[in-house]
């Protein structure tokens, strides 16, 4: 402890004339950032030095990037040296029982179906120790660990197997890539790390839920999984129930290393905090997501259910090297109120007779904008590049907008590529027919947005689709007059 | 954390100051080049120009970035070293002779500009009018005045407004209240000229209500020995229960270079059909916009294009549905070979008002050559609940097992694929109504396919 409190001395004295904003004790860094800012975040995580080498480029190639404002989204402009980039894990406040919860909170959880005891974890309610999620956690790395598979907090992970990460990390995603992955290289927080050895079957859904410092990992998250050669792993990252989260801006990164004959699949559900029906407040999520189809006959897909957040700015990506690789994408981006998303996919077709399939559902409602914006890129000797898109969109009244902006980009004439999109509303004969079948008008919204959206539900794993499928019903509540 | 909301994006994408003072230096050298030629058409024009000049000058050529012309860098075809010129009658009457027929009115214009002695208008009705789009505006014509530059005011193109601030003498072409022309008038846009000329030629054609006509314009090339540019601007108003049928063949050699901007003001129960055939030229680029004004208006928008050697044909179409209960519906399709490249970039944008729209579009291409390329971009963006909008593209090649089939049926291969790249052609040159000039383009597009 006295050597960190030494390299604090340092920064009250240097740049940090003013000291910080409160003791020690609470960790938090004034807003701010410059490069002490990320040697503070490096030190404080007790990295190696390759590490925080790794930062200070990110960071000084971050300083010669403007922010990207080409996506159809709308917002103030972020000032960056507001934020404070470190917190330390804070405490939640201490709730006794469930009666001092916010009701609007408690309700959404019992539409959602959420049991008594997990109401209270997602609140902040303390938690009886016996179930605490401690155990849990223990008794499912033993199994993994059994298997050789590595799961654990990227922190951990760069202390402990610094091999892998120095391979991997930032391969998929250079700092280079754009302006929020630079940022995230330069200061992210935490995050998960999975390897999943050679030709080894992940017996379980390999989920962020289980890892409990999650909690904490704040606002720039990095994840990267790793599958080996023949490997499989699905993982689930997020969860039905909504997150209140202090931090407005997130600029997550997700990395997918995917060898040959290698399989991941990996699922989101995002449900943070969309502000309020005027607008104010919300999370702003930037995120960069991309998985690589390293190997021959690799797979990745992905597949996301997107209702939270003011602002989504989010393209999972596959890059298809190897030969006979396959991407997909599926997804569901609901906006209600004032809610933007502008989200797609990139699909880079580098390999021989590789396969990429995406489908896209966008619900618009109230005064929202919902926009997919993807790439289809099949490059020259991708011979037999194979694409098929389709990308819907339902609009809810006619305060919103829907959008479709496909870029296509084909470069080899064996390739075959397909894109549809439609954008209509529901039929008012079939509310009509739930109608007349003693259905009241809400609940028929539900069922045929729930129709509408079987295609991407399907590819959930179980347990996931049927919350996601409530939590469709509860986000877009309201939204019919 | 906060978010500062007092500051706005006013600098976003704003150019620097050295930019700024590149462009206003190149547009001048232009505009010296290509002399006053306005100042009798008296200061309405010379208005236009100026505000055209400024509107140029913050924004400069369009670059890569400018997501319009993502996939058509026009940097690389007009360089600063390009000298504007105003067009002239620099060509016999005897070399452009079988460029023209009896079958239309003819009206030859060599490089944008209006030559009445080469041009065939005996059959042209009376009512008609057509003449030299400045000349117009000289004689105070009403129309001509009232509507020159009203659609492209406030453009975002660049192109467009460089054509503005240069622009150089064109056609005008106005057809009077509840007049249907009997016969179709063809527009003979013939381009000649010195290596590095750069031409910016400015039409109008107007429709007043209930009228009806059928306008052809087709592109040549004559006695070419160099590359070229040109840059045309050509604003169509269709007034209320008015029909435009204009048909377009682009044959020019490969050292023609040309972005056509096509601004469509559609009206009240009108209705339109455009047919865009591309099948020669270096780079070639339609930009056609069409604004739907009033309800009850039915636009279509086709277009072929067949795109080889080194060559690049770029489709910008934008429609924007203003009104409720419109129809449009639109159909390209582009067959690329060799090393050419070909682009396709439609947008539909229905309004919050615009209810009860029904928009279509399909895009569909055929990848022929080893290093060809297909940058297709449909997008829609809607306001509006009560609309069904769809877009769809393919690429793909030919269809293998209907090439066996006639191959097994004796067929040789060259044969069969013609058969096949004809009829996926005919898609498109079937929505040309006059017959005489579907018989002439698919005549043309046979000899493009070999």
């Amino acid at each position: 402890m006295s050597g960190s409190n030494e390299i604090l001395e340092e920064f009250v004295q240097g740049e940090y004339k003013y000291g910080f904003t409160s003791d020690i004790e609470s960790d938090t860094l004034p807003p701010g950032l410059n490069e002490d800012v990320v040697r503070f975040i490096s030190t404080k995580k007790g990295e190696p030095d390759f590490m925080l080498e790794y930062r200070l480029k990110a960071f000084r190639h971050w300083l010669t990037m403007k922010e990207p404002h080409w996506a159809h989204l709308h917002y103030p402009l972020i000032n960056y040296q507001n934020i404070s980039y470190y917190s330390a894990p804070k405490k939640p406040k201490e709730i006794k029982s469930l009666d001092e919860v916010d009701p609007e909170l408690l309700r959404t959880f019992e539409k959602l179906g959420i049991s008594l005891l997990e109401q209270k974890r997602l609140s902040g309610v303390a938690v009886d120790a016996v179930i605490d999620s401690v155990s849990v956690k223990t008794t499912f790395k033993e199994s993994l660990s059994k298997l050789g598979i590595i799961f654990c907090s990227f922190s951990e992970a760069v202390k402990e197997h610094p091999e892998l990460i120095k391979k991997y990390m930032g391969s998929v995603v250079p700092y280079t890539d754009n302006y929020f992955a630079a940022l995230n290289a330069a200061v992210f927080s935490d995050g998960s790390f999975c390897y999943i050895p050679k030709g080894v079957r992940c017996p379980m859904e390999l989920s962020t839920y289980f890892r409990i410092n999650t909690a904490g990992t704040g606002q720039f998250e990095r994840t990267l999984i790793i599958a080996d050669e023949g490997a499989y792993v699905s993982y689930l990252e997020g969860c039905t129930a909504p997150m209140r989260d202090e931090n407005q801006l997130h600029a997550a990164v997700v990395e997918i290393v995917s060898h040959a004959d290698a399989e991941v699949k990996y699922s989101t559900v995002q449900n943070w905090y969309p502000g309020d029906k005027d607008g104010k407040g919300g999370i702003y999520n930037f995120v960069t997501k991309r998985g690589i189809c390293l190997g021959n006959n690799a797979k990745i897909s992905w597949t996301q259910v997107e209702t939270g957040s003011a602002i989504t700015w989010k393209y999972p990506s596959v890059i298809l090297k190897g030969d006979n690789s396959v991407g997909e994408f599926y997804s569901i981006a609901v906006t209600n109120h004032m809610q933007q998303a502008d989200t797609g996919t990139k699909m880079t077709h580098l390999g021989r007779n590789t396969k990429s399939t995406i489908v896209s559902k966008g619900i618009a409602a109230g005064k929202s904008n919902n926009s997919y914006r993807g790439l289809v890129k099949v490059n020259r000797g991708a011979s037999n590049a194979r694409n098929f898109s389709q990308c819907d969109s339902l609009l809810m009244g006619n305060n919103c907008g829907a959008h479709t902006f496909p870029y296509i980009e084909i470069n080899d004439k064996s390739a075959q590529v397909e894109h549809e999109a439609t954008t209509s509303k529901i039929g008012e004969d079939q509310i009509f027919y739930c109608n007349q079948r003693g259905i009241d008008t809400e609940k028929a919204i539900g069922l045929i947005v729930n129709g509408y959206c079987r295609e991407v539900l399907n590819k959930l794993p179980m347990e996931f689709a049927v919350e996601a499928q409530k939590l469709l019903a509860v986000s877009l509540e309201g939204s019919v007059g | 954390m906060e978010l500062v909301t007092a500051k706005t994006n006013i600098s976003r994408g704003a150019l620097g100051e050295a930019e700024v003072i590149k462009n206003n230096s190149l547009l001048n050298k232009w505009i010296d080049e290509v002399g006053t030629r306005l100042t009798e058409t008296g200061n309405i024009i010379k208005g236009v120009q100026e505000k055209a000049k400024e509107n140029f000058t913050a924004v400069g050529l369009p670059t890569k970035k400018t997501e319009d012309f993502k996939y058509t860098n026009i940097r690389s075809y007009l360089q600063d070293d390009y000298a504007a010129k105003n067009g002239s009658a620099s060509l016999t009457e005897g070399e452009i002779e079988n460029l023209l027929t009896d079958e239309f009115v003819s009206v030859v214009l060599i490089n944008g500009k209006y030559v009445p002695e080469y041009s065939r208008l005996k059959n042209l009705p009376k009512e008609v009018t057509i003449k030299s789009l400045f000349k117009a505006l000289e004689e105070g014509n009403e129309v001509a005045i009232k509507q020159f530059n009203a659609g492209l005011e406030k453009t975002t193109n660049p192109m467009t407004m460089l054509n503005t601030a240069l622009a150089g003498d064109g056609i005008f072409i106005s057809i009077p209240e509840n007049f249907s022309c009997p016969i179709p008038i063809q527009i003979a846009n013939i381009c000649t000229a010195e290596a590095k000329s750069f031409f910016n030629p400015r039409h109008l054609v107007y429709l007043h209500k209930n009228s009806e006509l059928t306008l052809i314009e087709s592109y040549h090339s004559v006695n070419h020995n160099g590359k070229t540019f040109t840059n045309s601007a050509t604003e169509f108003i269709i007034e209320d229960n008015a029909s435009l049928e204009n048909y377009i063949l682009q044959d020019e050699d490969i050292l023609s270079q040309r972005n056509d901007v096509r601004h469509f003001t559609v009206n009240t129960g009108s209705h339109m059909n455009s047919v865009a055939i591309s099948l020669n030229g270096g780079m070639v680029r339609n930009d056609p916009t069409i604004f739907i004004n009033g309800e009850n208006a039915e636009v279509h928008l086709n277009g072929l294009f067949i795109v080889k050697e080194n060559c690049h044909t770029d489709n910008h179409t934008m429609v924007e549905h203003r009104a409720p209960n419109c129809m449009s519906n639109e159909l390209y399709k582009g067959v690329i070979a060799d090393n050419a490249t070909g682009v396709f970039n439609g947008k539909i944008l229905v309004y919050r008002d615009a209810q009860k729209t029904n928009a279509y579009q399909s895009n569909k291409n055929i990848l022929m050559g080893d290093k060809s390329t297909i940058n297709t971009k449909p997008q829609l963006e809607i306001y509006a609940d009560d609309v069904r909008c769809t877009h769809g593209t393919t690429t793909g090649k030919l269809n293998e097992e209907a090439l066996f089939y006639m191959r097994s049926r004796g067929l040789n291969e060259k044969l069969a694929k013609n058969i096949l790249l004809q009829s996926f052609a005919k898609e498109v040159s079937n929505t040309i109504k006059n017959e005489a000039f579907r018989t002439l383009i698919e005549q043309k597009i046979e000899e493009n396919i070999q």
